[in-house]
């Protein structure tokens, strides 16, 4: 029997017919992932909702782990008493009592009872309840339909069950129920916010950074790397993919003319994406793309860049302003990271005013100056590939937790 | 030997010593290198930073490492104050309390020299900050107010809170609180949320010589301390002594977690002391007022250098007040403010404690009290 318990109550998820019972196991699967190291938590997926229960850990622990869980509307934090009506009393007296209450707040109680052997019935039990707590708090009133808090009261077989505050979860949808995608992952601001957003919108993600040493420096690549490990709270461990870019970078400053060397360079990055996607089985790119924000994200060079694929391209970010891009990436810890110093490419290869409307017939025959099919196979072969967990960030810092 | 001369410094530890060794050894890199060697070392000083923000409760970005305590007290005045001078050029006081450590005093006759009206705040008997005089001398004029968590000489803590308190309409006037002293164990009395700058030393709490931190609060602004390649935030420039600098937020950490033990520990020797003291006739200053690791005391007409050598030739090492002054024959700078006759002044002796002092020491100390007492009461 579990001590403590967490009822769950699924977003959208609970309007997805016949597949929901995937989505169930997807969420189901994530929860057991990140509480694992914590203690062995059992996860059990209803119809409507969802019980989280364990034994040792303290509430708030479990509340964390959950509140960057996707797929979730909200949760109840549930207590486990004896099944007397003192116990209930007391229960719901130190639950009310951790509030802090706003003027004139106001409260209900309602009760179910699913053991009828219980000697008082529901009605009995909530105004009995509602008594005991109206005493103890002067200050809250009743109300019946719109009450600040709703002291939910559960007497089943085994024991009763309170609960008092319902925690707002991350919304959207479980973790890996929308497939799979590939994230165009640099140093900035947007694109691990494009990552973010589209976790939460249940694609499982797999970070693509394109390095490009030495003209990019190693800090740079391990900024990628750490960015990643933030988005893997909200998912499972993401897999990291370095493709050496150095070489097309140079080849591209070689033989195209750099007013439409960026032109080239996203295509060709493009092209590559393409090919990840078929080794690794996903189906879609999301970068950060925003539009009107550079030369690249302009109608006409996004329309030109986007030729070499057929493959969807989703940009979460395309209608968001950086300022809203900022408050979501210092909401969710990406901001500090983003923010140092190291660029993710070069001020060698970075064209002085790169052609905001480029033309496709243009930029065709200038890469017909480049062996492109061979420059994006040899990428693709020395492609590296690590996974990365959210613990990553504290294991950097470990080496030094002796010292200090 | 009977180490209490804790005030004037500490022995490094063994554990801070093997650290500073290790980093001096592996992290040898320049941080501001920009190689992975570099990173490292930047990354590790970063740490080091971090931590000391968080134990003294100030954000990473306001903690700054200088070479002493000495070169922390002389930035509030050096540095701060002509940055505060050209902001406000409407307010030409400063306020110093007539207890402040040399660092501070010795800068009176150059911030005058500056244009700046300098006043000294009194302090009682017990060598506590008059706050009544205090609350006269703070006014719409005044820049900065300079004060201690615990006097160096005496040990007497200073009233905190209550100056904040007193601060309280004046949010414009930077408060220095030189916390030197506080570290062994009156950590918590230095963590006021008023106190925009805060000095400490490392050789103080048992880490090794050459650092000092000043911790800055963001709204307070400075000019450069020393011009260079731009370290700490382009304020102090010069090449971290990382391996002192790690060390010391270590030192920092392991004096704060061991407050609960060493206080009243410390407290309990503080009045077996005392108590020995009295028995022979001494005067005990700030008695009731005095940090638990320091004692002041004199014995009437006997000069405190020969009450020094007289404890030595038992193994007892204590000093006369401070130990900056002690070679000087100067006054007793923070006795006299204290209004404590010259005649008497000079026999005295500061005995300072810290964490390793033992029942031993304490044994020793006190036989050598009896002893040498005996000797000049006859």
């Amino acid at each position: 029997m579990f001590q403590k318990q967490i009822l769950i109550h699924y977003g959208e998820l609970s309007t997805k017919g016949k597949n929901r019972k995937m989505f169930q196991n997807k969420m189901a699967d994530q929860i057991r992932h990140k509480t694992k190291d914590i203690e062995k938590v059992k996860v059990l997926p209803h119809h409507d909702f969802m019980h989280v229960k364990w034994n040792h850990a303290s509430y708030e622990t479990i509340i964390d782990v959950l509140k960057d869980v996707p797929g979730i509307a909200r949760f109840e934090p549930t207590y486990r008493v004896e099944k007397t009506m003192e116990a209930i009393y007391a229960k719901g007296i130190e639950l009310f009592e951790a509030q802090t209450f706003g003027d004139n707040a106001s409260f209900k109680v309602v009760a179910k009872r699913s053991d009828r052997t219980f000697e008082l019935d529901s009605m009995m039990i909530q105004s009995e309840v509602g008594h005991v707590i109206g005493e103890r708090f002067p200050e809250l009133h009743v109300e019946m339909k719109k009450a600040n808090y709703k002291l939910t009261v559960s007497i089943q077989r085994d024991a009763a069950y309170l609960s008092l505050i319902s925690v707002q979860g991350m919304g959207g949808l479980p973790y890996g129920s929308s497939g799979k995608g590939m994230l165009m992952l640099s140093g900035g601001f947007d694109s691990p916010i494009a990552g973010y957003q589209m976790i939460k919108r249940g694609l499982e993600i797999e970070a693509v950074h394109f390095s490009s040493p030495p003209y990019t420096s190693p800090q740079a690549l391990e900024k990628a790397k750490k960015l990643t490990a933030v988005l893997s709270r909200y998912g499972t461990p993401i897999k990291f993919h370095n493709v050496p870019f150095a070489k097309i970078q140079e080849e591209i400053k070689e033989h195209i003319h750099e007013d439409f060397s960026m032109t080239v360079m996203r295509r060709v990055m493009l092209r590559i994406m393409d090919q990840l996607l078929v080794k690794n089985k996903a189906m879609a790119i999301v970068n950060g793309e925003s539009l009107g924000q550079v030369a690249s994200q302009t109608l006409q060079s996004m329309s030109v860049i986007n030729e070499v694929t057929t493959t969807p391209i989703l940009r979460p970010l395309i209608a968001v302003d950086k300022n809203e891009i900022i408050a979501i990436a210092e909401k969710i810890g990406t901001y500090d990271i983003s923010n140092e110093p190291y660029e993710d490419c070069c001020t060698v290869f970075a064209p002085k005013k790169p052609k905001t409307k480029p033309k496709l017939h243009t930029i065709q025959e200038m890469e017909a100056a480049l062996n492109i099919e061979n420059l994006v196979a040899d990428a693709v072969m020395n492609t590296e590939v690590m996974t990365i967990d959210e613990f990553y960030l504290k294991e950097q810092l470990a080496e030094f937790d002796s010292l200090l | 030997m009977f180490y209490f001369d804790n005030s004037a410094t500490t022995q490094p530890s063994e554990t801070v010593m093997k650290v500073m060794q290790e980093v001096a050894i592996n992290y040898f890199a320049n941080p501001s290198s920009i190689h992975f060697m570099g990173e490292k070392s930047k990354a590790l000083l970063n740490s080091a930073r971090q931590q000391v923000a968080e134990l003294l409760d100030y954000k990473e970005s306001e903690v700054y490492f200088t070479s002493s305590g000495t070169e922390a007290n002389n930035w509030v005045f050096q540095a701060v104050l002509p940055a505060l001078g050209s902001l406000h050029s409407d307010r030409n006081k400063v306020i110093i309390s007539s207890i402040e450590h040399p660092s501070i005093t010795a800068q009176i006759e150059m911030i005058e020299r500056m244009g700046y009206i300098v006043e000294l705040a009194p302090v009682d008997e017990d060598g506590v900050l008059d706050l009544m005089a205090l609350a006269q001398l703070i006014t719409k004029d005044v820049l900065i107010l300079s004060t201690m968590s615990v006097n160096n000489e005496v040990g007497s803590i200073q009233p905190l809170d209550a100056i904040a308190e007193l601060l309280k309409d004046y949010p414009q006037i930077v408060w220095h609180v030189d916390g030197i002293q506080s570290v062994t164990t009156q950590f918590e009395n230095m963590l006021n949320k008023r106190i925009d700058l805060l000095s400490l030393s490392s050789h103080k709490f048992h880490s090794v010589r050459g650092v000092g931190i000043l911790a800055k609060r963001q709204r307070v602004d400075s000019e450069p301390m020393l011009y260079g390649g731009g370290q700490e935030s382009g304020l102090r420039s010069s090449t971290e002594n990382l391996p002192a600098i790690v060390a010391t937020a270590k030192a920092l950490r392991l004096s704060k977690e061991s407050q609960e033990i060493v206080k009243p520990k410390l407290n309990m020797y503080r009045e077996k002391i005392c108590q020995a003291l009295t028995h022979q006739n001494w005067q005990i200053y700030a008695e009731q007022t005095g940090s638990e690791h320091i004692i002041c005391a004199a014995l009437e007409g006997v000069p405190g250098e020969v009450l020094v050598h007289a404890l030595a030739e038992k193994s007892v090492i204590v000093s006369t007040t401070s130990a900056c002054s002690s070679r000087k024959h100067q006054t007793h700078h923070t006795l006299k403010a204290m209004k404590i006759p010259e005649a008497v002044s000079t026999s005295a002796i500061r005995i300072s404690m810290s964490h390793t002092t033992s029942d031993e020491d304490i044994t020793a100390l006190i036989n050598a009290i009896e002893v040498v007492s005996q000797k000049f009461n006859k």
